[in-house]
């Protein structure tokens, strides 16, 4: 699958209102990644994933640690989005907005890491999986309870 | 891209049977990891483990891992961990809880703790904000936060915990980032090592009431200092402890070499020795039966 096709995959199965949405969640899911996702397996994902995301994933300076999982994995990915809306930067508590953020955080984490999955080859994923958190590996795969 | 590689950490054997209820991405689970992950590199096993904590969204933490736990009064977590370290020193006692309950309501304890130099590990998840009240601003929330409490900006300047406890006489002073609970576990497990007080101050994001303090903005600005470079140099270590803003350090800032007498160490010296080892005591003792009488209970 080239980068267009991909990106006008997610933001038809998110139903994303412009391109450049779908975009900004694949980049992030793919930087979010890149902590939880040892040196080898980042460099094998990198070489299978359409070619901007490859090199986005590749030169990430996101530092790899074993014991970060998925709680972690969506706190780095709540840190950058804008998910249900606006977020006030200023009004601490006061944005009522931000307690539904994190679902839409996995909805969104999930819909990258699930397409992800169908693009690579099989042993990949496999590889990739195995190396992850096993709730993460379980989201590439489209299984798992919600964690939010 | 990182090019470390590392084994994923055992954690399992002290894994708890209760599903944690902090919100989604807290940098709460990063400390959990990380104290597991310090504990397991260190092989205590968790019947040898006492963690106690105060009130506050962390301090819910002992619910969560297998280990002995106490949940305390607010703010008071340091002194039942003190009394339950003079109780059974063989016990590896571990204090966790927030900047609230550390540096706010319990404020006073944590001077008197750092001086008093019990053997325990003080881990604060510091996240800049009251999370489990709705987001109040802190002790640590930055001049000019605005919150619920603070709609106009908070009025008053953010103190430097690791400043405080230097000046108070900790003999180790560490800053971990809960994004990053390897590192974190490593600067833990030296904590949990040091004969004596250890104060692990963690950077600590809300996700849900502190959108300043993100992953992102802790990131972009901790760095991990040479921890050769002089680490029990107490000049060096003053300035480290206050450095704060464009860079924040990481890692142990201040590491007494050697270490201190223990609290418990000196109330051991204190029951054993014959003569009061305290110079002058003994003749400014009341002259009263009782007095002797309670110095026998206490001391036999």
């Amino acid at each position: 699958m080239g980068y267009d096709e991909f990106i006008d995959t997610i933001q038809t199965r998110m139903d994303l209102p412009a391109e450049q949405d779908a975009e900004v969640v694949v980049m992030e899911v793919v930087n979010a990644l890149a902590h939880a996702l040892p040196a080898p397996e980042c460099e094998l994902l990198s070489l299978v994933l359409p070619g901007p995301i490859g090199v986005r994933l590749a030169a990430s300076n996101a530092i790899y640690d074993p014991l970060i999982d998925e709680h972690l994995f969506i706190g780095y990915l709540m840190s950058e989005h804008q998910t249900t809306g606006y977020w006030d930067r200023t009004s601490g508590g006061d944005d009522v907005l931000a307690s539904t953020a994190a679902e839409e955080i996995e909805r969104r984490a999930r819909a990258v890491l699930t397409l992800i999955a169908e693009t690579i080859p099989e042993d990949a994923l496999k590889r990739i999986c195995d190396a992850l958190p096993v709730v993460l590996g379980e989201w590439f795969r489209g299984e798992g309870e919600p964690v939010v | 891209m990182t090019t470390e590689t590392r084994e994923r950490i055992d954690i399992s054997p002290y894994e708890g049977h209760v599903k944690p209820t902090w919100c989604p991405g807290c940098g709460d689970f990063g400390v959990l990891n990380a104290l597991k992950g310090a504990l397991a590199e260190l092989g205590i096993p968790p019947h040898e483990v006492l963690v106690v904590t105060g009130i506050g969204c962390g301090s819910k933490l002992p619910d969560y891992m297998l280990a002995y736990g106490l949940l305390t009064l607010h703010g008071r977590p340091l002194p039942f961990a003190t009394g339950a370290k003079l109780a059974n020193p063989d016990l590896h006692v571990i204090v966790v809880d927030g900047d609230g309950d550390a540096y706010g309501i319990g404020g006073n304890h944590l001077i008197h703790t750092a001086r008093r130099n019990p053997n325990i590990t003080h881990i604060v998840e510091n996240n800049q904000v009251y999370g489990l009240t709705k987001g109040q601003y802190s002790p640590t929330s930055e001049h000019g936060y605005i919150s619920m409490t603070s709609p106009r900006g908070s009025i008053e300047q953010a103190f430097s915990p690791t400043a405080l406890t230097f000046s108070s006489g900790a003999g180790f002073i560490a800053r971990g980032f809960a994004g990053a609970p390897k590192n974190l576990a490593n600067t833990i497990a030296r904590g949990i090592e040091f004969p004596g007080y250890a104060h692990i101050d963690v950077l600590q994001p809300c996700t849900t009431f502190n959108k300043i303090n993100t992953y992102d903005w802790y990131r972009e600005r901790g760095y991990e200092h040479e921890q050769d470079a002089g680490v029990s140099d107490r000049t060096a270590a003053w300035e480290r402890v206050q450095e704060w803003g464009d860079r924040i350090p990481l890692g142990v800032l201040y590491e007494q070499d050697p270490p201190g007498p223990t609290y418990e160490q000196q109330m051991a010296a204190l029951q054993q020795a014959e003569v009061h080892p305290v110079q002058g005591m003994a003749e400014h003792s009341p002259q009263d039966p009782r007095y002797d009488q309670l110095k026998r209970q206490l001391f036999s």
